[in-house]
């Protein structure tokens, strides 16, 4: 009887300790996966860190919010032609950057139109759907980003 | 400095809150409690700050009403230093007796650190996070801080479909609140409050499951979730999937409390209703919790007096009541209908009829079976070892292991049906989330596998626990 104990006993430890290297080479694979980042992490935060696409993205945004002093509903018009993702990332990160104002891209007229050119960057005065029915160009932040109103 | 007053003051709330519930506060682990209380903390904060926002009081207003009202309960608890002492601190004494155990505890922290490497090196590579985090969370969380009183006016006309207006606040009221604190839009907030609800998951789990078994299952429980490569890729995405992994989580073990006894713990079933009230604030998620935490306590119906399971849920519905009003009010006045809730109709009824959408959900649901996690080696087989070798006994828990069970099983069905049902293309639905909805049952299935294990030996007798 004590002889089976001492067996089980055996047996459990040589389980638990199978289950431990199991673990640690786990532990290991996701490891190699960073271990460049762990041999330089102070040069990695230097170099990954503020350059990620929506950080770079926001820099845009920086002067045209200081346009909107309270907050203001407006509609938003992307890029003519562009495909659904790519509308709706620049459209989202619009909304991100700009919030508490609000902005849908419905077909709702509004008062207030922005206009995110991220590629073109401009568009054709003469051709403009809104500057020919009563909008007028509030400011043109030559970065794409063009706030039209009534 | 702003910051850590901000996370301070939750964790405070949190911690003198857990105390209370926690009345006979014998042997009581700190790992336990920390683990517990900060982000219960950090709950309670989000659930005051948007509250009191509705009532249209200013930030600073709300702060002393969060400091008045730790002031309150630091009076409520009474003898701290009394307190301090009956906790049961790290040992390191009981540690090196055991090689095993020892060598469990270097695992343990290696992993625990190396995991916080990646949660930082994947946050600074995207600190505003991953394509939900930025586009709901953290946007929402913009709009509250920089318009603290107009918020609901904007949330109202957001439309549903781009942006679901309708997700509940907790991680957003949050970290809108901290960044009232500190005046400043840091990304370090969402970043610090993800990590702290991923690892206090963790080790809520392993010093959980160590109280209800031993140390060595409490060790391995915590090294599955460090392990699992996807997890940290959930935490650090700063998507809300951990936050309400970690209440359901909360809500079980506390219940699980409440039950070791014969007689009903009153302010044990408080704390699991405001933890289930609080996975509700995390995600609509939480909502099928409640529905289905309530539906599983009728299992016990088999076991126990009618009345008492009344008591029960009674205690359950009063602590999750004050949250579930403010979800209600907002979920009614403020956020447009639920994207998910708004498309049912005649639809419905032809999608239950529907088999092919069974066929597909099912395949999905076995498919998760052998990539869940991106372990190298499917975890499964050792979890089906382990029962196979060990055995199945329900005798020292065996209210609380039947009605977890149910509730992880209902939870799963409730899952595939809303699969079924729902008004978005299937497989794409299928694609971009269930693995994060498996993901926020796993830390249950964890504490309710190593519960139900044979060979549970507790370490202290469940008395001197609570």
């Amino acid at each position: 009887m004590k002889q089976k104990a001492e067996l089980i006993k055996i047996i459990n430890i040589l389980l638990l300790s199978a289950l431990l290297c199991f673990f640690v080479w786990q532990l290991y694979i996701t490891f190699i996966k960073y271990e460049d980042k762990f041999e330089s992490p102070l040069k990695v935060t230097e170099q990954d860190y503020g350059n990620d696409f929506i950080s770079q993205y926001g820099n845009r945004y920086e002067e045209i919010k200081n346009l909107f002093t309270k907050p203001v509903t407006m509609t938003y018009i992307g890029e003519p032609n562009e495909d659904f993702a790519t509308g709706c990332t620049h459209y989202f990160l619009t909304q991100y950057f700009l919030s508490p104002n609000l902005i849908l891209r419905n077909n709702a007229v509004r008062d207030t139109i922005i206009y995110n050119l991220y590629n073109s960057k401009k568009f054709d005065p003469a051709s403009n759907y809104h500057l020919n029915n009563g909008w007028h160009i509030v400011k043109d932040f030559n970065n794409g980003l063009i706030v039209l109103a009534k | 400095m702003m910051f850590f007053f901000s996370i301070f003051t939750s964790l405070l709330l949190g911690l003198l809150s857990c105390l209370i519930f926690f009345k006979e506060k014998k042997n009581l682990n700190f790992r336990f409690l920390l683990n517990l209380s900060l982000p219960i903390g950090m709950g309670i904060s989000s659930v005051i700050f948007i509250s009191l926002t509705l009532f249209g009081l200013s930030f600073f207003l709300i702060s002393l009403i969060e400091i008045a009202l730790i002031i309150f309960l630091v009076f409520k608890v009474k003898d701290t230093k009394k307190l301090i002492d009956q906790f049961e601190w790290f040992n390191l004494d009981k540690l090196l007796l055991s090689p095993i155990l020892l060598l469990l505890t270097v695992i343990y922290f290696y992993a625990w650190l190396m995991d916080s490497g990646i949660f930082y090196f994947d946050s600074i590579k995207e600190p505003h996070g991953l394509w939900d985090a930025w586009n709901y969370w953290n946007l929402k969380a913009k709009i509250i801080s920089r318009a603290p009183n107009y918020w609901p006016h904007v949330l109202h006309q957001m439309g549903s479909d781009d942006f679901h207006p309708d997700y509940p606040l907790l991680q957003t009221g949050y970290v809108a609140r901290c960044w009232l604190y500190i005046k400043n839009e840091s990304v370090w907030i969402p970043i610090v409050v993800c990590y702290i609800f991923t690892f206090c998951t963790i080790g809520l789990l392993a010093s959980s499951v160590s109280i209800f078994t031993n140390k060595t299952k409490g060790f391995i429980a915590g090294l599955i979730l460090l392990c699992t490569p996807f997890y940290m890729t959930m935490g650090d995405s700063q998507y809300a999937d951990n936050t309400v992994g970690f209440f359901y989580l909360a809500t079980i073990i506390l219940l699980t409390f409440a039950r070791r006894e014969a007689s009903i713990k009153p302010q044990l079933l408080i704390a699991a209703g405001i933890t289930a009230g609080l996975s509700a604030w995390s995600k609509n998620e939480g909502l099928l919790f409640i529905v289905c935490l309530f539906s599983s306590q009728l299992t016990l119906l088999f076991f126990k007096n009618y009345r008492e399971l009344l008591t029960e849920f009674k205690y359950l519905f009063l602590g999750m009541l004050p949250i579930l009003l403010l979800i209600a009010y907002y979920k009614i006045k403020i956020a447009p209908p639920n994207d998910l809730v708004n498309a049912q109709g005649a639809q419905t009824f032809i999608k239950l009829a529907d088999f092919s959408r069974y066929a597909t959900v099912s395949k999905w649901y076995m498919e998760q079976f052998s990539t869940f996690g991106k372990w190298v080696l499917n975890p499964w087989w050792l979890f089906l070892f382990g029962i196979l070798y060990k055995g199945i006994s329900i005798k020292g828990n065996k209210y609380s292991l039947i009605s977890n069970f149910t509730l992880f099983l209902l939870m799963l069905i409730g899952f595939f049906f809303i699969y079924i049902i729902t008004p978005l293309d299937l497989v794409f639905h299928l694609s971009t989330s269930i693995h994060r909805l498996f993901f926020q049952l796993f830390p249950v299935f964890i504490f309710i596998y190593f519960l139900a294990i044979k060979g549970n030996s507790p370490i202290r007798k469940p008395a001197s626990l609570t």
